[in-house]
């Protein structure tokens, strides 16, 4: 199958040539049409930044793409004209973020707002056929009332709602991608599990490929089939999500996963990890994760572990993790007390 | 104000544990008014806590858990009387602080601190490390000649290097300068520390240096702490006793494990249930899904403020509040209908 959106070794940097902070480090990862892959990852980690270069959101300067390719249902982006990859990103991609009314004009009705996304893309329709299209729309992500509702301003809606209109929007017109980057991480859990509900749905009915980027491991375990754990600019393990989260490979993912508190973990079993998060000023030789890792050995901090298949379905960067007739194992020579 | 009395009905039903309490609020309410200044009309109100009770005990943890807008920053200020009651009362140390003066609340600032989420703003950015940490010291008079140790003392409590002392905030990551909040916080030994959704702005991995550290300082130093947090998973590890708030009022309460174990009250369910799960295949559960939003402070629902959203509710729930009703394991709920 022709992944929906195929990223490979794409690096990301900022700043003038020669001084160059590298947000992103040679990433590369696919999502297939219907699915949903999860991107995981602590603040920084470059899970946006990796999304919005792909997509060409991101200015440039200060941002450029020093290496790799982005393709878009086979195609490659960077060699569509500007037009066209507009036109891909207004049509066929549907952006939800984690602030919703900074992606909300506060002078139009929302009903307006939704009608116009699919008359933009679709000039034949009309408005009022529009308008009663984005009513469909807002019934669907699950709002009450939707024809009353449509006359008002996105400042009249809770954070909940908002993100309900975003959504509509986003799959005004069938996207074939639906990137959700921290959709929930602004609102309450109740309502966050609303809208999970609302973006499964919605994915669902439109078929799309969807990535959704978030902090929280317990999102990505409800939603993703897919994951990707992301630090300091890399790709550090992905395969799939349910094998992932119960059997982590790398010493990241399984640091990740101890240090989160969950409902069912006591207090002693959560395990911090030293440290913090490198910046993009003071990125660590070899391993980005070496500073941090229980494990780390002389070579991680000399040489970058290569990014290599594990198995038929897991990827690790990490130079200890061998594959065995199970799938993989980490093996070193002995850990060391960080 | 007739609920007071049941709610402390129901709290006096275990004595002893009462006596163990450092600090005690009774009937809290906290009313803001919503000044619209049109002539001829009344001033609007935000009932942002009403009338709240609970016991805080001697090197424990009590979590404030809610959604947003439920009250929870407004009881942690209220009760670090950063904020005056509109009524009730604040028991610390056998004496009511609620109405006191201004004067007489110099002794409480020295024994109830508080922490906030965002620490960028509670530390002044043109000040150093030790200029931080002495502030506090100076202002309560503590001799100049112990200010060093202590400070000492301080940085190695919350796990900062000494060399750190000259530095300023904005060369700290968001985890070390809540360090130093929380060394600020703990500077003049109070009895209580209020922390305010103070994890939340961090990187988990970093939320979990944070959490062993508070439980590690409570270890040490007897600390008793009220914990606010909208994070359930974090709370579950980290608190003896919970409180959960509704549109400023108190829904369930209880020890830890027993509220987390057996949830009664249908709101303590469906938060619980929206937490994600990490194992989905652990977690079989049919999950709650609540429907709506909280509704406005400023115009909360008649009887039980969550009826709006509660799939239990009945006709009775509009027109009766529940009261706030314990049993022999200091389990309280407000509810018609309770599990
Ligand atoms: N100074 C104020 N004036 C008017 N209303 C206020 C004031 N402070 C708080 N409120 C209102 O009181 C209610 C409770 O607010 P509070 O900040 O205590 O909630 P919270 O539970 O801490 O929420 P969050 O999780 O968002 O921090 C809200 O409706 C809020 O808008
Ligand atoms: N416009 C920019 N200029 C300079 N650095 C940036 C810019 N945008 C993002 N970065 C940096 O790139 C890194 C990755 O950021 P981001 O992708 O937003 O992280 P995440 O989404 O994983 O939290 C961070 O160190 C961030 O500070
Ligand atoms: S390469 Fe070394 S430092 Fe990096 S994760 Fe593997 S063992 Fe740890
Ligand atoms: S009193 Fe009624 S509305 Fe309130 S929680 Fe109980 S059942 Fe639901
Ligand atoms: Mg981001
Ligand atoms: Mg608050």
């Amino acid at each position: 199958m022709v992944p929906t959106l195929s990223i490979k070794d794409l690096t990301v940097s900022f700043g003038k040539p020669g001084r160059e902070l590298l947000a992103v480090n040679g990433v590369t990862y696919d999502v297939q049409p219907g699915e949903t892959l999860g991107v995981v990852g602590e603040s920084g980690s470059g899970k946006s930044v990796t999304l919005l270069a792909a997509l060409g959101l991101l200015p440039s300067p200060p941002a450029r793409i020093s290496r790799g390719s982005v393709e878009f249902q086979g195609r490659d982006l960077a060699r569509m004209d500007a037009k066209k990859v507009r036109q891909i990103r207004g049509k066929d991609v549907g952006f939800i973020f984690q602030e919703p009314l900074t992606s909300l004009n506060p002078v139009m009705t929302i009903g307006d707002q939704i009608a116009e996304a699919i008359v933009v893309h679709d000039q034949n329709i009309g408005w009022q056929k529009a308008r009663a299209r984005a009513v469909e729309l807002m019934s669907l992500v699950g709002m009450p009332d939707p024809e009353r509702l449509a006359k008002q301003y996105p400042h009249e809606f809770s954070g909940g709602m908002r993100q309900r209109i975003v959504i509509a929007i986003a799959i005004a017109n069938n996207p074939k991608l639906l990137i959700a980057d921290e959709p929930t991480t602004a609102l309450d859990v109740t309502v966050q599990a609303q809208i999970l509900d609302v973006i499964r749905e919605a994915q669902e009915k439109t078929g799309a490929a969807t990535i959704l980027v978030s902090h929280d491991l317990g999102v990505i375990a409800q939603m993703a089939s897919k994951i990707v754990v992301m630090y300091a600019g890399r790709v550090m393990e992905a395969g799939d999500a349910e094998d992932v989260l119960e059997n982590p490979l790398h010493p990241y993912t399984a640091a990740l996963i101890e240090c989160a508190p969950t409902m069912e973990s006591e207090l002693k079993d959560i395990h911090p990890i030293p440290g913090q998060s490198p910046s993009l000023m003071e990125m660590p030789s070899g391993c980005p994760f070496h500073p941090r890792c229980r494990y780390r050995q002389d070579v991680c901090a000399s040489r970058v572990p290569a990014y290599r298949a594990i198995g038929s379905d897991r990827h690790v960067a990490c130079h200890f993790v061998e594959e065995t007739a199970e799938g993989g194992r980490l093996v070193v020579p002995a850990a060391i007390d960080a | 104000m007739n609920h007071i009395s049941s709610q402390e009905k129901g709290f006096r039903v275990v004595t002893d544990e009462e006596m163990r309490e450092v600090l005690r609020v009774e009937g809290l309410t906290k009313h803001f008014a919503i000044d619209k200044r049109l002539f001829g009309q009344p001033r609007k109100w935000v009932q942002a806590v009403d009338n709240v009770t609970f016991g805080v005990r001697g090197r424990g943890t009590l979590a404030i858990v809610g959604e947003s807008g439920s009250g929870k920053t407004t009881v942690g200020r209220t009760i670090a009387r950063l904020l005056k009651p509109s009524s009730g009362r604040i028991l610390f140390d056998g004496n009511d602080i609620a109405q006191i003066d201004e004067r007489s609340l110099r002794g409480v600032r020295k024994e109830i601190q508080m922490v906030f989420q965002n620490p960028n703003a509670s530390l002044n950015p043109r000040m150093t490390v030790r200029q931080l940490l002495c502030e506090p010291l100076i202002v309560h008079q503590w001799p100049k000649e112990e200010h060093r140790p202590r400070i000492e003392e301080l940085l190695e409590t919350v796990g900062l290097p000494h060399s750190y002392v000259d530095r300023y905030p904005h060369e700290f990551s968001g985890g070390q300068r809540q360090r130093i909040a929380i060394a600020r916080a703990l500077a003049i030994r109070p009895k209580v520390i209020i922390f305010d959704e103070p994890v939340s702005a961090l990187d988990v991995s970093v939320q979990a240096q944070i959490i062993q550290l508070l439980d590690r300082i409570q270890a040490d130093t007897g600390l008793a702490s009220i914990f606010i947090s909208h994070d359930l998973s974090v709370v579950r590890a980290i608190s003896d006793d919970v409180v959960v708030l509704y549109l400023g009022k108190v829904m369930e309460a209880g020890p830890s494990r027993e509220l987390f174990g057996s949830p009664r009250h249908p709101y303590t369910q469906a938060l619980i249930s929206a937490v994600p799960k990490m194992h989905k295949r652990k977690s079989q559960d049919a999950r709650i899904v609540l429907k709506g939003d909280l509704p406005s402070p400023a115009n909360p629902p008649s009887g039980c403020r969550f009826r709006t959203r509660c799939w239990k509710a009945q006709d009775i729930c509009a027109t009766k509040a529940p009261e706030l009703e314990g049993d022999a394991k200091r389990h309280f709920v407000a509810c018609h209908f309770p599990n």
